[in-house]
């Protein structure tokens, strides 16, 4: 069992995972608000951009990661140079993006419509502009919603990564399978799935810690 | 002096079973310090009438004016479907609203609640006259000493009360209430009607308030207006309209869970007490007339300070007690009026 391997593998799986969410987030966030306004209930509902933007999103959630991967090799190929991204996992960012940010869009959508309609038109009543709703109301009041689904997200992108450490090579998850499945090193194995299990354990419950004690609802 | 002018008002939905219409043709004037009640039985449109006022709904036909004034002198009149975006945010803070289900910010405390509109403002920065201002609402509506609490933490009547003070923060002339105590219980529901008076005794402020109870209008309204199938079948000032109801939706919202009696083959006097009588006059009635009276349905209620109300007697059955009585009440100048079973049944009959 090398420790600097296990020590790299786990930098490349926070790494990839950080990396991902971030960029993901900043696509499927306003998505996600888009999603939610466009639709009949929503501040500008709009028939077409929401079944436009719906069917992409579906498009995006119904082909697996792996996939995905190789769909995209042409484009990892044109931003990373051809051939040269085998080994090295930030060039499956691409990817990675494009597996997370639709299933983000639905999280978020489903968040903001957790917000009783009510709040929302009381504020309209009161002189708000749909903007000044969408940042003051629905997600200030979908906060703790979003953090839970925060932490959901980022596990599932852990898990993404497996398929992008497969295919570039990096992370925890490949490192276990190359030790387990190619190698005889089952002990190795065992040390990196505990490691994947408190890392997924330590986000998921802080997630759902932190929502909790942040939302004013229950006390 | 004329605040709002709504003139032939009318709004369809389209549903499955074809376009179906909530408000028809609804005319209405509310002069400014008026608490305006609008009532009427559920789904009958009285919601989607205020929601057309601060255009939360839009009107299919129809001009809602609103005045505007400086020092009781007109500043000008303005036709709200014309309104662009930016003038119709400023509308709206000039015609707040309050909700049945409260509607506050859960994430916010009491203080940010109140605070929020402020917020919308351009360049807002909570500074001491913010704070002052908030600190000087809380203390209007009753809840000092909840500055920091959340709405989870908070009763029913108190979350009606930040929704209240929030309506207030940017000084609205009119105040739309939508059933703002049905989810209340009646004596909380009371203390906020009685907060709601005080707010248009001391800030002038003109109400519009949406019931399906009598007992709302009664308490604090000086002005009404009934609708039914969606339209507007009464209206005036509430002693008026509760004293003389015309209109058999009007007769069964007033005397609504009043009447059980079976009143077959009974002639029947209504007597109107216009704010004047101050003596017991059914025991008078049966010590100086020596006659015997029941009653069926009786009601008193008080605007501006005076006692109005309103009884329903079996009338004797000789004929020379009948003579007897009248000739009494002539000298006691109560109004009376003789009224069929047949018409206050029909008025019961659709409840």
């Amino acid at each position: 069992m090398n420790w600097m391997n296990l020590l790299e593998a786990i930098k490349d799986t926070l790494l990839m995972t950080t990396i991902s969410t971030i960029i993901a987030y900043l696509i499927g966030l306003p998505t996600g608000i888009i999603l939610y306004n466009s639709s009949k209930k929503g501040l500008k509902p709009n028939k077409i951009i929401n079944t436009i933007l719906g069917t992409i999103v579906n498009i995006f959630r119904s082909i697996p990661c792996l996939l995905l991967i190789i769909i995209f090799i042409p484009v990892t190929n044109v931003i990373f140079g051809k051939g040269s991204w085998s080994g090295n996992w930030y060039s499956m960012i691409v990817p990675l993006v494009a597996a997370s940010f639709a299933f983000i869009a639905r999280m978020v959508e489903q968040s903001l419509t957790e917000v009783p309609y009510g709040v929302v038109e009381a504020s309209k009543s009161l002189g708000a502009s749909n903007l000044q709703i969408v940042t003051k109301v629905l997600l200030s009041e979908a906060k703790p919603s979003l953090i839970s689904g925060f932490a959901v997200t980022i596990v599932s992108i852990i898990g993404y990564t497996s398929f992008a450490g497969y295919i570039a090579g990096g992370g925890l998850i490949v490192e276990a399978f190359n030790l387990g499945y190619y190698g005889t090193n089952k002990f190795g194995m065992w040390i990196c799935i505990l490691f994947v299990v408190i890392i997924v354990q330590i986000i998921q419950e802080s997630g759902l810690y932190l929502s909790k004690r942040i939302d004013k609802r229950r006390k | 002096m004329q605040i709002l002018s709504i003139q032939n008002l009318t709004k369809t939905f389209e549903s499955e079973k074809g376009i179906i219409s909530v408000l028809d043709n609804i005319s209405l004037e509310i002069e400014k310090g008026d608490i305006f009640g609008v009532i009427g039985l559920s789904g009958v449109g009285k919601s989607t009438l205020v929601r057309c006022i601060n255009l939360l709904e839009k009107a299919n036909s129809g001009v809602i004016n609103y005045t505007r004034y400086i020092n009781d002198k007109i500043k000008d009149t303005v036709d709200i479907s014309i309104l662009s975006n930016e003038e119709l945010r400023n509308y709206r803070k000039e015609v707040s609203m309050i909700f049945q289900d409260f509607n506050l910010l859960n994430q916010k405390t009491v203080f940010e609640n109140i605070e929020f509109p402020l917020t919308l403002s351009k360049g807002y920065k909570r500074n001491q006259e913010a704070i002052n201002k908030i600190e000087r609402l809380l203390k209007l509506v009753g809840l000092e000493n909840k500055k920091k609490a959340y709405p989870s933490e908070l009763s029913g009547g108190q979350k009606q009360r930040v929704a209240i003070a929030r309506a207030l923060v940017n000084n609205p002339k009119i105040l739309l209430c939508d059933e703002c105590t049905s989810a209340l219980d009646p004596t909380t529901a009371f203390s906020i009607l009685d907060l709601l008076q005080k707010l248009n005794k001391e800030l002038g402020l003109t109400i519009i308030i949406i019931a399906h109870q009598m007992s709302v209008i009664e308490r604090i309204c000086n002005k009404v207006a009934i609708l039914a199938d969606h339209k507007v079948v009464e209206q005036g000032e509430v002693a008026q309209v509760f004293l003389n109801p015309k209109t058999n939706a009007a007769k069964s919202l007033i005397y609504s869970g009043h009447i059980r009696t079976k009143l077959h083959d009974s002639h029947l006097l209504k007597l109107e007490f216009n704010g004047d009588t101050d003596s017991p006059v059914v025991a008078n009635i049966i010590q100086e007339c020596n006659i015997l009276v029941s009653i069926v349905y009786a009601n008193s209620f008080v605007v501006d300070d005076k006692i109005y109300g309103q009884m329903i007697i079996k009338l004797p059955y000789y004929d020379n007690d009948i003579d007897k009585l009248k000739k009494y009440l002539n000298i006691k100048k109560i109004k009376y009026k003789e009224v069929s079973t047949d018409e206050l049944d029909e008025s019961f009959r659709s409840h």
